[in-house]
């Protein structure tokens, strides 16, 4: 992260956790390598939300699996308050989890089918609470906390009787268990419905500034990643395209990629502005993106030469935004016209 | 114009050992020719099940019980009723009169199977053609949904998610229906990829001129894509009207509410809340409006009314619906809650 | 108690059959030897007694050498089912810890127990059995127990090491190890209890394979020909040239007790089955829908259409069904 650039996140609390210059290689077949992560950095901080957005295949999830310790970055740091972390050995990894918690997407097949409510809550508490402490109030604290009332009746039901939501929030519940500092959120709301999705944001709004979590939410959505994170980070083929406070990024978006975001969320007050004129700026991405030079070259209407050839680095446009793009002249001439 | 598909009265039971699930009450829905009509709702508001009983594809425990699903099409000679069709008339309806664009590609598409296979399996279940022609025909349903005709020889693992609802929707396309159902056809994927899909859907419809059911728990995709949209909840239709007027003029409190869940992009950032509650247990269909318990505006009349739709006062629509009660008290008046 | 009786409900009749019949051979394993009238073993030099068809003293008649053969079965039962519950339970717990290890540990670790699992399952087991016991100096249960456990673990190991694989890649797992659990509690706890019902259906297999094994072994006189198990029956009947001389009663009762124990383990495991899977006993059987069977592959039936063709005495005993004061529709009520 550049000296001069803060984070929108900076004012909630101090710094939980700082990612630098992270990537990650997979060998795939026949010497292949693919770059799932490059050069990603990024800082969380207590009682903040930080939003990586990006669509699937982004490298949004690894990044993830990363900062949770569940696979070791190939290059770049992470450190936990000021520290950085050690997860090579079972028991360094366990003593990790005490402090940093991922909640998995998907809430039908993230709780064990043949356990109950009660019996998840409690191992986890066990775990991370140790003896002596008074199992069965607990849990029936932490349900509490995720506002799943009364909370006794809940104890002895299957994942199979409970919603959806339900079960996300008891997904949420076992993460917290650990009493984490960090809390890392891949996709939490996007496999339930829409009309659940504004409660279960809330309630994570609500437990982020109470109990003072660094929270990073990932999510393909970026109008609710405008709804509550501080800052907003745009990831595109595994590198950081923009960063910024996430109202700015959403009204005003700089890189040409965000600008396509922002055009393909749905819009209720504008109706069928996109679809019935026909597509948006960029082109559908019958292209991958590209091997050299800037990835999104391939699909973006103001790619030139150098696009082709150069990737573009993180250029700071104001003391909290940055943008990767040789073309914010075209893209952003507002905010370009600031840049140092 | 008469409309092309007509739900009148239509009930959807599953007989389960603890009783019957009242999956679909007493639904009247009517579908013009080239229209556009969303259906939305929760999950198990009984969507699914509306459209999938009305097409008779549920498999037991489901039941019609009641009501008649009336078929018009340009191609047939009058009018029929799908609830007293026969398995081989319904053979002949399915795929050439009404196809269905499923919810989960990955699911729906045959794992062993290339892309090629699976059309042909199609387009020979349901038309009479040579094998080149049959061929030709695969090879231009693929042009038809913008995907390369080199991917007839690949799995489906090898396409990403957005081609493989676009070899779906071909698949649908593939014996020119009159009537497309699509159930959730891009709940799974990004928002970049929807907007592309949903794109799509629009030019086929506009080239094809099918009309559309589509099936979804967002409401913000009806808002910009369906001529008219119909709220379900519980297994009931709470509001039937034109996009633009349910939007700018919602009825009935749970569309109120359905509206205020989404974080829109644009405009001031408000404090959103949802709707609080869960759904009724549809074993045990509350009386009245099934809305109640969840709904901030109920009075006790709301308890005893009998969920016809009836007409939204003061709407130049005649056609928008609604089975609020409250809704024919002055505007101006209070309710207390 | 409550819970017990609820999986009885859920059965398929075909596996009530099953568990009823092997409850009976299980309750005669227990109590046969004490209430077996005569020591199985003794002979009676009698001539008059030799091959003697069932009477009053002896049930089931008398070999050749006047030794009683319901005292035999009774004594044998026992023999035959303990011998085959050690070897499920071993062979049993064999498969489990090699396969739920294979697949959880993945690697190095997975290619070597998969490389053991196959070999020892490509080894012809009847051949090998022959000659190891060709071998041994000892020939009762023990040898016969190892023998038979060694041999015959390689199948389940396969199947559970291919279920265990795909537990192992749900995210409830991954969401274990990011509670912080320990990674055999995680086998222990998260992934073996959902496999329940394949190391059941594994272990009845077993059993049942581990029966016929040691019949087999018994008849061709690999077995301690001293104790009495139905195979051993079997050995000697043969020997004694039972079939020729008509003495049906010494060689049928071992071999129908063989046959019947067999079958209900057979019918036990289809209802092990589809208790675990609750999607297989849908699919599988037309479900009743007023009366009507309606296949899944039918369209969705409608009620009016049914009503219609309910007939006149279908139509009467409708009417003394619970739907029918249900319904409220009048199609639904209106009796044709």
């Amino acid at each position: 992260m550049s000296e001069d650039l803060r984070s929108a996140a900076a004012d909630r609390g101090p710094l939980a956790m700082e990612a630098t210059g992270l990537g990650k290689d997979f060998k795939l077949g026949r010497g292949a390598i693919l770059h799932a992560v490059r050069d990603v950095s990024l800082g969380l901080y207590r009682g903040a939300v930080v939003a990586l957005v990006g669509e699937s295949g982004s490298g949004k999830s690894t990044v993830a699996r990363l900062l949770a310790g569940q696979e070791r970055p190939t290059t770049g740091t992470i450190t936990l308050d000021g520290t950085p972390i050690d997860v090579r050995s079972n028991r360094a990894f366990r003593q990790y989890k005490g402090s940093v918690q991922l909640v998995f997407q998907d809430p039908f097949a993230s709780l064990n089918p043949v356990h109950t409510v009660g019996h998840h809550l409690a191992r986890a508490v066990r775990l991370h609470q140790g003896r002596g402490v008074h199992v069965r109030e607990q849990v029936i604290g932490l349900l509490e906390q995720v506002r799943l009332t009364p909370a006794a009746q809940f104890l002895p039901k299957y994942p199979h009787e409970l919603s959806g939501g339900q079960r996300q929030r008891v997904s949420f519940a076992r993460a917290l268990a650990a009493q984490p500092a960090v809390l890392l959120a891949d996709e939490p709301v996007s496999m339930l419905d829409v009309s659940i999705r504004l409660e279960m944001l809330n309630l994570l709004d609500d437990l982020c500034k109470r109990l003072a979590l660094a929270l990073l939410y990932i999510t393909h959505d970026i109008a609710s990643a405008r709804y509550f994170a501080d800052e907003v980070l745009v990831m595109y083929a595994g590198q950081i395209v923009e960063r910024g406070p996430a109202e700015e990024i959403t009204q005003q978006p700089a890189h040409p990629y965000t600008q396509l975001l922002v055009a393909s969320a749905p819009d209720p007050d504008n109706l069928g502005s996109t679809l019935r004129a026909g597509s948006g700026a960029a082109r559908p991405g019958a292209g991958g993106p590209a091997a050299e030079g800037c990835p999104f070259s391939t699909r973006c209407p103001l790619a030139d030469d150098k696009c082709r050839v150069d990737n573009p680095a993180l250029q700071q446009l104001t003391p909290m935004r940055a943008a990767a793009c040789w073309r914010l002249s075209i893209a952003a001439p507002a905010l370009a016209g600031d840049s140092v | 114009m008469s409309p092309v598909l007509e739900i009148s009265d239509l009930s959807v039971v599953y007989r389960t050992e603890s009783g019957d699930v009242r999956a679909v009450q007493r639904v009247d829905l009517s579908l013009e020719p080239g229209e556009v009509v969303g259906l939305a709702g929760e999950s198990g508001s009984g969507k699914s099940t509306l459209a999938y009983g009305a097409c008779r594809l549920l498999r037991p425990p489901a039941l019609v019980t009641s009501g008649s699903v009336r078929y018009q099409g340009h191609r047939s000679a009058g009018p029929v009723d799908i609830m007293r069709m026969n398995a081989h008339d319904l053979h002949k309806l399915r795929w050439r009169d009404i196809s269905i664009v499923f919810q989960s590609a990955m699911n729906a598409l045959n794992p062993v199977l290339r892309v090629r296979d699976q059309l042909l399996d199609v387009i020979h279940a349901h038309l009479r053609l040579s094998r080149e022609e049959a061929a030709e025909k695969a090879a231009t349903l693929l042009d038809l949904v913008g995907i390369p005709r080199s991917r007839l020889r690949s799995y489906p693992h090898e396409l990403s998610g957005g081609m493989r609802q676009r070899v779906m929707i071909a698949m649908a396309l593939a014996a020119d229906p009159e009537i497309v159902i699509m159930d959730e056809p891009t709940t799974a994927l990004d928002v970049v990829v929807q907007r592309d899909i949903l794109a799509q859907i629009v030019e086929l419809k506009q080239t094809l001129g099918f009309a559309i059911l589509f099936i979804t728990h967002d409401l913000s995709l009806l808002l910009e894509l369906a001529d008219r949209i119909a709220i379900m909840y519980a297994g009931q239709l709470l509001e039937v009207g034109a996009a633009e007027e349910i939007k700018r003029e919602p009825a009935h409190p749970y569309t109120r509410g359905l509206l205020n869940s989404f974080p829109s992009l644009r405009g001031p950032r408000r404090e959103l809340t949802g709707i609080p509650g869960s759904p009724p247990d549809l074993r045990y269909p509350p009386p009245g409006c099934p809305f109640v318990p969840r709904c901030g505006f109920a009075i006790p009349a709301c308890t005893e009314v009998d969920m016809t739709l009836a007409r939204v006062p003061g709407q130049p629509d005649a056609r928008h619906v609604t089975a609020c009660p409250i809704v024919s008290l002055s505007s101006t008046e209070e309710v207390a809650s | 108690m409550s819970a017990v009786l609820n999986v009885w409900r859920r059965l398929p009749p075909k596996a009530k059959v099953g568990t009823v019949l092997l409850g009976l051979f299980v309750l005669a394993a227990i109590i046969g030897p004490e209430v077996a009238p005569y020591d199985p073993s003794f002979q009676n030099p009698s001539p008059s007694l030799s091959m003697q068809a069932p009477s009053a003293a002896h049930l089931l008649g008398t070999t050749q050498s006047g030794q009683d053969v319901l005292s035999q079965l009774l004594v044998g039962i026992r023999l035959t089912l303990e011998l085959a519950l050690y070897v499920g339970v071993i062979a049993g717990f064999l498969s489990v810890v090699v396969g739920v290890t294979a697949a959880f540990l993945g690697g190095v670790w997975d290619e070597f127990l998969s490389l053991m699992t196959n070999v020892v399952l490509v080894i012809p087991q009847l051949p090998l059995l022959i000659l190891l016991f060709g071998f041994l100096p000892q020939k009762g249960q023990l040898p016969t127990i190892v023998v038979l456990s060694a041999t015959s673990w390689p199948w389940g190991a396969r199947v559970i090491r291919a279920q265990s694989l795909t537990i192992r890649n749900r995210d409830f797992i991954a969401a274990s190890r990011e509670s912080g659990e320990k990674t055999w509690r995680i086998i222990a706890s998260e992934m073996i209890p959902n496999e329940v019902s394949l190391i059941a259906a594994n272990f009845v297999n077993t059993v049942l394979y581990a029966i016929g094994a040691s019949v087999a072994l018994a008849f061709i006189g690999l077995a301690d020909l001293n104790s009495w198990s139905l195979g051993t029956m079997l050995y000697w009947a043969q020997s004694q040239q039972a079939l020729q001389l008509g003495a049906w009663w010494w060689f049928l009762p071992p071999g129908i007790a063989v046959a019947i124990i067999g079958t209900s383990l057979v019918l036990l495991n289809t209802g092990i089955d589809e208790l675990g899977n609750p999607r297989l006993r849908v699919s599988r059987t037309a479900r009743r829908i007023e009366g009507h069977r309606v296949w899944g592959t039918d369209p969705t039936p409608v009620l009016a259409e049914l009503a219609a063709t309910r007939g006149r005495v279908g139509a009467f005993l409708h009417s003394f069904s619970r739907n029918s004061l249900l319904d409220e529709t009048p199609a639904g009520g209106e009796l044709r």
